[in-house]
């Protein structure tokens, strides 16, 4: 009897899957029913990613796109060249698919769900905006008190916030800032950013930023940046891995050239943030050359990069000196990428999360239980993976209790909803989401 | 002082002498042989061929503890190059017997050999048929199914 492939167990089979490169993983997962259920299974993207990630020392790039999440980084240091690691699929099928989605990527717990009640509706339809945070307890990632914020409706600010898997309490922060709906916080050593300008002015105009601080649990100053920004301007926050700010100012004056800035925070304080400029570039075109929805820097290399606007099938990268290149995703990524892009930077860490003592009846399992947490992306899409610290990988793996993906925040939507369970509890975290 | 010496002995009864060092290399048998001193190894589920083939293994890679700080029996680039030899010259079946082989021994290193050469030997593939011809798989997809996949499943850079 010749031993086969098929006959190996399912654990050596992912081993071996998951050293192929990602590039081939398009016909290992057409070549039989198992090994396309393994490719997408969440232990399996977990394994993926601890690969790529474990020693990686460059700068890491979270790129979404369609309903895949991709992780690459920068190989090349003269001529920036983006090379893609790793790629954690989503569960959503096309067909659930709502107008406007958001993201997150799931928590992957058995038996946990977290429910997102909609008790504060002030106008019955709601814009949310949701943010992950921490309280930092003692210093180490292992002391940090993860919680959610959701902000319902912007107009409104009402503020709802949740202690992370526990209930929901509300902040009733009356706000003396506005927060445009579409701008997306950034989230920093556990805070989060958003562009903000002074509440009842007309024009809204973002000249500043503010933060919700989760360890306080309220919002800060507006704190001015460091241009002035007019109408026809757009100001975009992105981070640079987990330590600094970073703003992108886009210019445009009647008869000029679109000038794109790109500045930098030296200092963050409570109150006070300031700023050295970090790029700027002189459009000619009076075309943007990234999109102002998102962007990614590296500082070290001096470059900056994001998505050809409205054609996210491009990434382009411009540098100092009239620097510019042009990077082609490849084709068919998917029908409704507009919808579903992102870049920020990448942040592995790891830190423990204590299960709440008195989080409810659906949550089953023993309340000592310690999880541990991944972020992948600290920011605009967040992604988290949690995995229980005291079970030993392989049991887990057996057990299937550890997974990872995206999902589309689409039950997330309406009335008193709760993630759908499909055997895993999870948590997603959205830049925004449409109540209704 | 001669060196202690240890019994493993395949499916098929046959006997082998081992180093005790060298059969160390594999979690299982060191804790055998804690739990159980003296006592020669019966390992029933693998053959002579793949035991020889992992004793071979294990002896390349053992580190001599006579002596010198760091004089392991060959230099990490060497090591290297003998253990693509060594996985290059197995055919599939008894790589696959020799993978298992490493995973109950518990031999991490060979194990990751060992894998890494079938996933080699995949992306090597030009495409799935090629990949269930190499592996003797079954199609179990349907022309739709395999379609969705791959518009699911671009890759972009």
């Amino acid at each position: 009897m010749m031993t086969k492939i098929s006959d190996l167990p399912v654990n050596l089979v992912e081993e071996i899957l998951s050293k192929v490169h990602l590039k081939y993983m398009r016909a290992v997962r057409s070549t039989c029913k198992d090994w396309d259920t393994l490719s997408k299974s969440g232990s399996f993207s977990k394994m993926h990613i601890d690969k790529i990630s474990a020693g990686e020392e460059s700068m890491m790039v979270a790129v979404l796109m369609g309903y895949n999440l991709y992780l690459m980084n920068v190989v090349n240091d003269e001529d920036p060249l983006i090379e893609c690691k790793a790629m954690v699929y989503c569960y959503a099928s096309w067909k659930m698919m709502l107008p406007k989605l958001s993201f997150g990527i799931r928590i992957g717990v058995n038996t946990r769900s977290i429910e997102f009640r909609y008790s504060v509706r002030p106008n019955g339809c709601d814009w949310f905006t949701y943010a992950l945070g921490y309280e930092d307890k003692g210093g180490s990632t292992s002391c940090r008190d993860y919680k959610f914020l959701r902000l319902i409706d912007h107009s409104v600010g009402n503020v709802v916030k949740d202690q992370f898997l526990c209930s929901w309490k509300t902040l009733g922060v009356t706000p003396h800032w506005d927060i445009n709906f579409h701008q997306r916080g950034v989230s920093l050593k556990g805070n989060t950013y958003w562009p903000a300008s002074p509440r009842k002015t007309y024009e809204r105009i973002d000249n500043h930023i503010i933060c919700f601080d989760f360890t306080s649990e309220s919002f800060g100053p507006l704190l001015r940046l460091p241009f002035d920004a007019g109408d026809d301007d757009t100001v975009t926050l992105s981070s640079v891995r987990e330590e600094k700010l970073a703003v992108l100012f886009t210019h445009y004056e009647l008869g000029g050239p679109l000038e794109l800035e790109i500045w930098i925070s030296t200092k963050i304080e409570a109150e006070k943030v300031s700023w050295s400029k970090f790029l700027r570039v002189v459009d000619a075109e009076l075309y943007p050359l990234i999109s102002y929805d998102c962007f990614f820097i590296d500082e070290e290399k001096k470059f900056a990069m994001s998505f050809e606007d409205d054609y996210p099938k491009t990434f382009n990268i411009v540098g100092e000196a009239g620097y510019f290149k042009k990077l082609e995703l490849g084709e068919r990524l998917g029908r409704d990428i507009k919808w579903m892009q992102h870049v920020c930077s990448y942040v592995r860490s790891l830190a423990d999360i204590k299960q709440p003592a008195a989080a409810g009846e659906r949550i089953n399992d023993d309340d000592e239980e310690t999880v541990k947490m991944q972020l992948l992306v600290p920011s605009r899409v967040i992604g988290c993976v949690i995995e229980y610290a005291s079970v030993d990988f392989d049991q887990r793996r057996e057990t299937g209790e550890s997974s990872l993906g995206m999902v589309s925040s689409d039950r997330f939507y309406g009335y008193e909803s709760s993630f759908p369970a499909r055997g895993h509890g999870l948590v997603s975290v959205s830049p925004y989401s449409y109540g209704g | 002082m001669s060196k202690k010496m240890i019994v493993l002995k395949s499916s098929e009864g046959v006997s082998f002498v081992v180093e005790e060092a060298v059969a160390r290399q594999s979690k299982i048998i060191s804790f055998l042989v804690e739990e159980f001193p003296d006592r020669e190894l019966p390992l029933t589920n693998m053959t002579s061929e793949i035991l020889r083939k992992t004793i071979e293994y294990c002896k390349k890679h053992v580190v001599e503890d006579d002596g010198g700080g760091d004089s392991s029996s060959s230099s990490s680039g060497d090591l290297k190059e003998w253990d693509v030899k060594f996985v290059a010259e197995i055919d599939q079946p008894r790589l696959m017997d020799l993978l298992m082989a490493a995973n109950y021994l518990d031999i991490p290193s060979l194990l990751d050999v060992t894998c890494q050469k079938v996933a080699d030997t995949i992306a090597a593939c030009n495409d799935e048929k090629e990949i269930r011809a190499t592996f003797n798989i079954e199609n179990d997809f349907t022309e739709e199914e395999v379609e969705a996949i791959r518009m699911e499943n671009q890759y972009p850079i």
